[in-house]
């Protein structure tokens, strides 16, 4: 049987002669451990690294080693401790680990079991299974008891299992708070499942928390938790276009979220990560959100943000204190640091795209709860989030599948944040429209931030038909068409001649455009042609009119923000699109006519079955309307 | 007086876990910081720790060290200075005296408390200059001598054989006389001088005259305070703090 036995200035001579003693049927190892009386680090991070020294490769039947370490304060029980993190270690691979495990431990000094019980909060580890005291702390009594367990072997299963029930090891004190234990779990997981590719995988500060003993523990408790080989995620596709601005507000960041979201979001292909790095801890939560709100116009300035990963609790004042009833935690929501910069970021542009990200153990309340069943503004908030991610938290009990699964939602919420940041963009453009000129294309903007599916599929009809609205609506506020042309004559008088054509003219009677002289034909498609613009569909005409005086102006082509090639096609194309969504809200929308498709015929092609999708209502507003709010505000889109 | 001063890069670490009357009582026994004394955080490397010369005890946030990159050099400081210090940390989960008892490694919670307070309180006001175990009375307050007790029982035990050829057979013959009888007799007067002559006594002296005996400085400190150091004396001493605790 191999022994492994550990000395130190504490231990006698007596028992260091197990160098040299030989015991029929046991193979000594001794060796010394040495505590540096200057070391700064805890404890845990000193047995975890004197663990992963060499001659704890081997697999040991027992362990011998003393009650105490130390020189000062023999009261620290620190080879109890170190005892603890051989139970409760991972080491170089599985079979070693689970031997090392559950190998005979023994101790020994001048202690009775009962005093080191009684004063060490660790010492219900003594009557836990395989954990022996000799009757006399002696070298006899050592060899003695090694005698008696002859070909004893090391724990069972259900045995360690017993000891895992046993034992109680707490959290290291400044931890209560879910706040930094769960970031630091869910920092290791998240590095764990992933599987980096070579080279890229980021390089997280020397941790002390999975050194902890309390780390350990959480990790035995469940075997589930132990992320192998085949439980790593290595899926950087997307059909999503990650090439975008990403920004991280978590007072944790340096924690290491910074480096391992940059990595994990530059896999995918975003650009570097934009981290707030704001946060000092003697400012109160007022100047922290106005620091914050300074770095956000900064980064906007610079280049905007297409999506934020914000952390609920910014600030010691966002954790509820011990006296907090519940209903006053949920009310106090509202007062979240986090929240609050949701609310500014929405502020500045309500279709931005903001994943809550935190490590609130309440996050499930605020999605059922509190956004469900409290009626104020704050609900709106909740609409205008892409989705909240947990940071996983021991409690938890997540398994490997589950944090893959934890990690799966962050990416498609992400995914989904991309997908809608178009109406970031739209709002952007529409903020340099004057509000009375834009009127309902706000209600539009609206309604697909509270449509959360991708698809807009329960409001496109009332999307088709907001924009509809809209743009007959502004074209005939500022256009008239005439089949009359003005003149000055030969007295200087403004006459009105009636001609043969048809003229468009904006509202100070301006001529813009003649209608008939077009090229390209009639305006009205019809029966496989155009046909000249007639009286009778004046207000079809009219917005074809004024369509055609947005891409071609006295045949010479608006080019502002088009390429320069067949505007014509342009022209006619983008006039097509509103004659097809009229000819649609004519047909089902209007009169509630079932499934949202519509037949229709393109020239010199067969029939075609049109079922609209986001997609061409999206490039409805991009192409057909944007145009003309660009040319008459000058807007940029 | 002794001079005690707190270094705390955050305010509200004290308020988290003390109400204000301890705050109160904390500010006024100790000189409180939120950096170290004359540190500029653009050149960390070149700050020199005898600014923090003449305090008695000093205690100090350990994330402040390592943020501002001068763990090193506190380390250094330590080696070489007569104080008593204190890290303290949410990050420990153990707390740890070191460095011959004047490093004091203590979870922030421990730290920031009553006990901590009453002997700031106490100590600050004291003019006595440092004994050796004020670290112990931060840690354990009244119970303070207890690990001292189970310290010098471990020597004692660590070096019992050694003396065991010379002296064993001699304490327990007195013993047994003593065990058997209160009469005083020539042999036990024999051997009660023989056991209490100083550089024979069966407690500590007599492993003055063995090799390897660094620790010369507590042995004579456990020996004052332990006066008759023997193991039967220790096993009652902890027994009775075994039953108060």
């Amino acid at each position: 049987m191999k022994i492994l036995l550990l000395y130190n200035s504490n231990t006698s001579d007596d028992i260091l002669n197990f160098k040299y003693k030989k015991i029929e049927g046991f193979e000594f190892k001794v060796e010394s451990l040495k505590l540096n009386p200057l070391d700064t680090e805890d404890f845990d991070t000193f047995a975890s690294n004197y663990l992963s020294q060499s001659f704890f490769e081997e697999q040991y039947d027992f362990i011998i080693l003393p009650f105490s370490f130390s020189y000062d304060n023999y009261m620290e029980y620190t080879g109890l401790r170190l005892a603890l993190h051989i139970r409760l270690s991972i080491f170089k691979d599985a079979k070693l680990t689970a031997h090392l495990n559950k190998a005979n431990i023994i101790f020994y000094g001048p202690d009775s079991r009962e005093e080191v019980i009684k004063f060490s909060n660790l010492g219900v580890f003594l009557v836990t299974p395989h954990v022996y005291v000799p009757a006399t702390s002696s070298s006899e009594g050592i060899e003695a008891l090694l005698k008696n367990l002859t070909n004893k072997e090391i724990m069972s299963d259900s045995q360690y299992d017993e000891f895992l029930r046993r034992i109680h090891i707490d959290a290291p004190a400044n931890y209560s708070s879910h706040h930094s234990i769960a970031n630091e779990w869910a920092i290791l997981r998240w590095h764990e499942i992933i599987k980096w590719p070579k080279n890229k995988e980021p390089e997280l500060e020397q941790r002390d928390f999975p050194c902890m003993l309390y780390y350990k523990y959480l990790m035995a408790q469940t075997a589930d938790r132990v992320i192998n080989q085949y439980d790593k995620v290595n899926d950087f596709s997307s059909k999503y276009n990650f090439n975008k601005n990403f920004a991280l507000i978590d007072d944790e960041y340096n924690k290491g979220w910074d480096k391992l979201l940059n990595a994990y979001l530059g896999e995918l292909g975003a650009k570097p990560l934009k981290v707030c790095n704001v946060f000092d801890k003697n400012k109160n939560r007022e100047e922290l959100i106005k620091d914050i709100e300074k770095w956000i116009n900064e980064q906007e300035a610079l280049e905007p943000i297409d999506c934020y990963i914000l952390d609920l609790r910014l600030c010691d004042e966002d954790f509820a204190t011990l006296h907090d009833t519940k209903s006053q935690q949920l009310k106090n929501y509202k007062e979240l640091t986090g929240h609050k910069i949701s609310e500014f970021i929405l502020r500045m542009n309500r279709g931005s795209q903001i994943v809550m990200f935190t490590a609130s153990n309440k996050v499930w309340n605020l999605e059922e709860e509190y956004f469900g069943n409290i009626k104020d503004e704050n609900r709106v908030i909740h609409k205008h989030i892409a989705g909240y991610i947990l940071k996983e938290s021991p409690e938890f009990n997540y398994s490997a599948n589950d944090t893959k699964a934890n990690l799966k939602k962050f990416k498609e919420t992400i995914e989904y944040a991309i997908s809608q940041d178009y109406i970031r963009k739209y709002v952007s453009f529409l903020n340099q429209i004057p509000e009375l000129e834009r009127a309902d294309l706000d209600d539009f903007i609206d309604l697909m931030i509270l449509d959360k599916d991708k698809s807009k599929s329960e409001t496109l009809s009332s999307l088709i038909l907001i924009l509809l609205k809209w743009l007959e609506q502004y074209i005939e506020d500022n256009f008239i068409m005439n089949a009359f042309k003005l003149q000055r004559n030969d007295n200087n008088r403004i006459v009105k001649e009636r001609i043969n054509q048809h003229i468009l003219l904006g509202k100070d009677d301006t001529y813009l455009l003649n209608i008939s002289e077009q090229k390209s034909g009639a305006l009205l498609y019809d029966s496989n042609k155009w046909k000249a613009p007639n009286k009778d569909s004046s207000t079809l005409t009219l917005v074809v009119a004024a369509l055609y005086y947005y891409y071609e102006v006295d045949g010479k082509y608006y080019d502002k923000g088009f390429q320069n090639i067949n505007l014509s096609l342009k022209a006619r194309s983008n006039c097509q699109k509103y004659l097809d969504f009229k000819k649609l809200r004519n047909s089902r929308i209007a009169h509630n006519g079932g499934e949202l498709k519509v037949q229709l015929s393109e020239r010199g092609i067969t029939k075609l079955e049109w079922i609209p999708t986001i997609e061409e209502v999206k490039d409805f507003f991009v192409n057909v309307i944007v145009p003309i709010l660009k040319k008459d505000f000058d807007a940029d889109f | 007086m002794n001079n005690i001063i707190l270094i705390d890069d955050r305010k509200q670490r004290k308020s988290d876990h003390l109400n204000l009357n301890q705050v109160t009582r904390l500010l006024n026994c100790v000189e409180c910081k939120e950096a170290l004394p004359s540190f500029d955080h653009l050149i960390p490397d070149e700050y020199d720790f005898d600014a923090l010369n003449g305090y008695d005890i000093i205690a100090i946030h350990r994330s402040y060290l390592a943020q501002n990159g001068l763990m090193s050099s506190f380390s250094k400081y330590m080696e070489k200075s007569k104080s008593y210090f204190i890290l303290f940390s949410g990050g420990f989960s153990q707390n740890v005296i070191s460095n011959k008892s004047k490093l004091l490694k203590i979870n922030s919670i421990d730290f920031y408390s009553e006990r901590t307070i009453s002997f700031f309180e106490k100590y600050s006001k004291s003019v006595e200059k440092s004994d050796s175990y004020i670290l112990l009375n931060i840690l354990y307050g009244k119970d303070w001598k207890l690990p001292l007790l189970l310290r010098s029982r471990l020597l004692l035990w660590k070096y019992y054989r050694k003396i065991e050829s010379t002296y064993r057979s001699d304490l327990d013959e007195f013993q047994k006389r003593v065990n058997k009888t209160n009469e005083d007799n020539e042999k036990m007067q024999e051997l009660r001088v023989k056991l209490n002559n100083p550089s024979t006594h069966f407690s500590l002296n007599s492993i003055l005259q063995t090799e390897d005996v660094p620790e010369i400085e507590e042995i004579d400190n456990l020996k004052n305070l332990f006066p008759d150091s023997s193991i039967s004396f220790i096993r009652e001493e902890i027994k009775k703090m075994f039953i108060n605790k």
